[in-house]
């Protein structure tokens, strides 16, 4: 009871129902039996609400409280970034001007430098148009004292040639003939025109020796270009299938080889233009084809394309060093053999030196003919000697044989008509004999056939 | 390589017959003649005073003495001894004297020789008497005598064609210059033209007769080129206004013409189109170059103090002669040269001296800035072939007349000789102090003539190529 007293007279003044309800609360007055008195309930469920109030108020003042720290400090980061920006901006402005400053400076001294350069260039003007004036006063003051000098000098030689003393003269013993031993001329007009045609005759022979040697050169570089044209027509035309300019490169090869026979002889210009575009023509199709094979190459080297047709360009260099001292060589060859043939053509001047040379190339050999034929001769000679030397021994022999058979004959009916006691004798000299005989017979054999 | 003994001779007046058998030499008043494959005194003749020029006559059977300072020439002949000829210009003076292609004409050159003690005072002429009024043509064949007038008086007024049949003469008459052409077989005027020039220094025939290059004094560079018949070729100018034209030369085949200028280049010019086929430069720093650098290197003999003996020094001038060889410097190589005084008139600048070897093929060059340096050019590379540095002023150089071979002397004791295949340094032995001031050849290309101050040796070459 005290204490809603107390809550009476301290609340009453704070608590109305017109604060409560203001605040969506219910009174926690209520009225029993006309007096108000407070109603627990209503002020406890009161007093939770703004203890939920109050916590929410609580919550927001929090949360505000963080708001108001995050935008202080992006207020002071974006303080800092003003005045970094600030400082930025100043130093710009300062370098501008400085760069402006520096701009206007190399302007001007472009502009002395300019100036200086007109300045000089003037002078340059001024002192070749001095050097030009002054040119022209030296020559006339040349020119003037020139004529002075020579005027005196004809005084001088007047006021000499009078004076008699030493008089200007020839003092010869004899007159001496002319070198090329003629006698000399008569001063005529047909000396003076002769003289004209002599000198013109000179230049003419020196214009036609110039000429001629201007021909051949010419002739011979002609024979070049043509040369080196169809040498590289011959160089290009193998790659042609694997180019794209097919069909043109074989009509310009057809052109060419017709060209060929039209411009050998031709000296007009249009042949000449003609032979020149083409060579060119020739030629940067060439470089290109070098070019190409010059790229495939480096490739080679780094080890990208392996093409085992295409040579290192050393190696090809070599290659063609050495076919070109090879055809050296033989045209050197060819040259010497041309001369001898001429020489030997030449030698035999006419018919009769021929016959008489060749007369004597077969002298020789005649003469060792004959000699042969004498030596054969004289062996055939030896050879007859010699068989009827042996035909008259084998007659001999014959005979002699005839006769040793006939002794022997004689002999052996000697012994058998004396055959006494000595039988054994006999027999031995029998057998001795006939060996003999048979010796004898052996030896006479083979001689008898010659 | 064999020397002969030394000679005396005066005042480098010493030539050979254009035949090649005699040696004539000018010793003061007499002219001794000789055999020169045996040295042997064939005549003496005696003028009546100091020869001041010597010249053989074209066919070797006269000899012309000409004494400028009496106005005397004696003529002297070889098969008669006793034949003489003497010619007096009288009071009028001799400049120049010379003989005719047909070796039968003299001409005389006059000038007034009183006068000259003035003229120093009222017109100083340094270089030349500049006082030629007119030439002589004395004739040894009848008594006439012909007169040309106006000859101008510079580098190189007068020259005759290589065949002896036109000669060629520089005039000037009212301030303006002409060419006369004439026929030297009965001096008829053939032609007479003006020139473009504005002092015409020189003029020379091209070797075939056909072309005779005009070219203007040093202070335009101006080169005319002129046809026999007296049409102007053409004219080539390198550029203005600084000192042009130094020397000129004729390549032997008259294809090239040299021209050597101020500049310190020679500018070659072809004889198509007269037109500049190459200019040869002389740089101070040679680089890459397929040039042969060949450098002198002289080596003194060391002696030291005790070998100085009485006896070592009479043992003779050998303590004075310095042995010299060549070594090939490797490229870049610096040439030494001199810096001329550009204030005064004729500097020591430019391409002084330019000459082709016999066979056309090289072309030897001095550069008067880089005095002991001497260049040779190869005519068909059109390219530097060799560079020979000496350790003295290059004096003199020729070209043997049928080898590609050079000969140069520095005015020590030694001749130098150049070519393809390399360069030898020779020394004369001569004794005493012997300075080689000029050498010529022999037209066989077989001897040297090697003139000193007061004395002439002769070289006879080996028959196998030097080193």
């Amino acid at each position: 009871y005290i204490n809603t007293v107390i809550l009476k007279t301290f609340l009453t003044p704070m608590l109305r129902s017109q604060e409560l309800s203001s605040l969506g609360l219910q009174s926690i007055f209520c009225d029993l039996n006309g007096i108000r008195q407070l109603d627990v309930m209503s002020t406890l469920n009161s007093m939770y609400d703004l203890l939920q109030l109050h916590q929410r108020a609580v919550g927001a003042v929090e949360e505000l409280e963080v708001e108001q720290l995050k935008v202080s400090s992006d207020l002071h980061c974006q303080q800092l970034t003003s005045s970094k920006l600030k400082d930025h901006l100043e130093s710009s402005k300062k370098e501008n001007i400085r760069l402006r400053e520096r701009e206007r400076q190399l302007e001007t001294s472009l502009k002395t430098l300019q100036s200086c350069l007109k300045n000089e260039k003037e002078e340059i003007q001024k002192l070749q148009s001095i050097i030009a004036s002054r040119a022209t006063q030296y020559n006339h003051e040349m020119k003037r004292k020139e004529r002075e000098f020579s005027k005196l000098k004809e005084r001088l030689n007047h006021l000499l040639t009078d004076k008699k003393d030493r008089k200007q003269g020839m003092d010869v013993l004899n007159y001496v003939g002319r070198s090329d031993g003629r006698r000399s001329q008569w001063k005529t007009g047909k000396t003076d025109a002769r003289h004209e045609s002599e000198m013109y005759k000179t230049l003419l022979n020196e214009f036609d020796k110039h000429q001629k040697e201007l021909m051949l050169e010419n002739a011979e570089l002609k024979k070049v270009l043509q040369q080196m044209k169809r040498e590289m027509v011959g160089i290009l035309s193998p790659k042609r299938h694997s180019q794209k300019e097919e069909k043109s490169t074989d009509f310009t090869d057809q052109q060419i080889a017709s060209d060929d026979e039209e411009t050998s002889e031709m000296s007009c210009e249009h042949a000449r233009e003609k032979l020149t575009n083409s060579i060119r023509l020739q030629w940067r199709k060439l470089k290109n084809h070098v070019e190409n094979l010059d790229n495939k190459a480096s490739m080679v080297q780094l080890g990208k394309e392996d093409n085992g047709e295409l040579i290192s360009k050393q190696v090809h260099q070599e290659e063609m060093e050495r076919l070109k001292m090879e055809i050296q060589q033989c045209k050197d060859f060819i040259r010497t053999q041309q001369q001898l043939l001429q020489q030997q053509l030449n030698t035999p001047c006419d018919e009769e030196t021929a016959a008489v040379l060749n007369d004597c190339y077969m002298l020789e050999e005649k003469e060792r003919l004959k000699e042969e034929w004498k030596t054969f001769d004289e062996q055939r000679k030896n050879f007859e000697m010699e068989r009827r030397s042996f035909t008259e021994a084998a007659i001999r022999l014959g005979h002699e044989r005839k006769m040793f058979e006939e002794d022997r004959a004689t002999w052996l009916k000697h012994q058998f008509l004396s055959m006494t006691f000595t039988d054994h004798i006999n027999i031995k000299t029998q057998s001795s004999l006939s060996e003999y005989a048979v010796q004898e017979k052996n030896t006479l054999g083979p001689k008898t056939p010659l | 390589m064999n020397f002969s003994e030394v000679f005396k001779q005066s005042n480098q007046l010493c030539r050979v017959s254009p035949d090649g058998k005699y040696l004539a030499t000018c010793v003061q008043y007499r002219l001794v003649v000789r055999d020169v494959s045996t040295l042997q005194i064939l005549q003496l003749y005696t003028c009546l005073d100091q020869v001041a020029h010597m010249e053989w006559s074209s066919d070797s059977l006269f000899i012309l003495c000409a004494m400028y300072k009496r106005g005397l020439v004696q003529v002297w002949s070889l098969e008669q001894p006793e034949w003489h000829c003497k010619i007096d210009e009288g009071s009028i003076g001799l400049v120049s004297s010379r003989w005719s292609p047909d070796g039968r004409h003299i001409l005389n050159t006059t000038e007034f020789h009183v006068l000259l003690v003035f003229s120093v005072a009222i017109f100083p002429f340094p270089h030349s008497s500049g006082l030629e009024l007119r030439i002589t043509v004395w004739s040894l064949c009848n008594k006439s005598v012909s007169y040309i007038k106006y000859p101008k008086a510079c580098q190189k007024g007068m020259d005759f064609s290589a065949d002896g049949r036109y000669m060629a003469l520089a005039e000037r008459r009212d301030c303006k210059d002409y060419v006369s052409i004439f026929v030297c077989d009965d001096w008829h005027l053939l032609r007479h033209f003006e020139t473009e020039t504005q002092d015409l220094a020189g003029l020379e025939w091209s070797p075939n007769g056909c072309v005779l290059a005009v070219w203007d004094s040093c202070l335009e560079y101006k080169m005319l080129l002129y046809s026999l018949d007296g049409r102007l070729l053409s004219t080539y100018s390198a550029y203005e206004w600084s000192l042009g034209i130094k020397s000129v030369a004729w390549s032997p085949s008259s294809q090239f013409l040299a021209i050597g200028s101020y500049d310190e280049k020679v500018r070659i010019l072809n004889h198509i189109t007269w037109k500049k086929l190459i200019e040869f430069e002389h740089p101070a720093t040679i680089t890459s170059s397929k040039a042969v650098v060949f450098k002198e290197v002289e080596k003194r003999p060391v002696i030291g103090a005790d070998n100085l003996s009485a006896h070592q020094i009479t043992l003779g001038s050998s303590l004075f002669n310095t042995q010299s060889k060549y070594e090939i410097t490797s490229l870049p190589v610096q040439v030494p040269v001199v810096k001329p005084d550009l204030d005064r008139a004729n500097p020591k600048i430019g391409v002084s001296a330019t000459a082709f070897s016999a066979d056309n093929r090289y072309l030897a060059t001095k550069n008067d800035n880089m005095p002991q340096t001497l260049w040779v050019w190869d005519m068909q590379r059109l390219g530097l072939q060799a560079v020979l540095e000496q350790s003295a002023p290059v004096r003199c150089f020729v070209w043997d007349p049928r080898k590609p071979r050079l000969a140069l002397c520095t005015g020590n004791a030694k001749v130098y000789l150049w070519s393809l295949a390399g360069c030898v340094s020779i020394k004369v032995p001569v004794e005493g102090n012997f300075q080689l001031q000029s050498l010529f050849w022999h037209g066989s290309g077989d001897v040297l003539f090697l003139l000193g101050k007061d004395q002439i040796c002769l070289c006879y070459m080996a028959t196998d190529e030097d080193k």
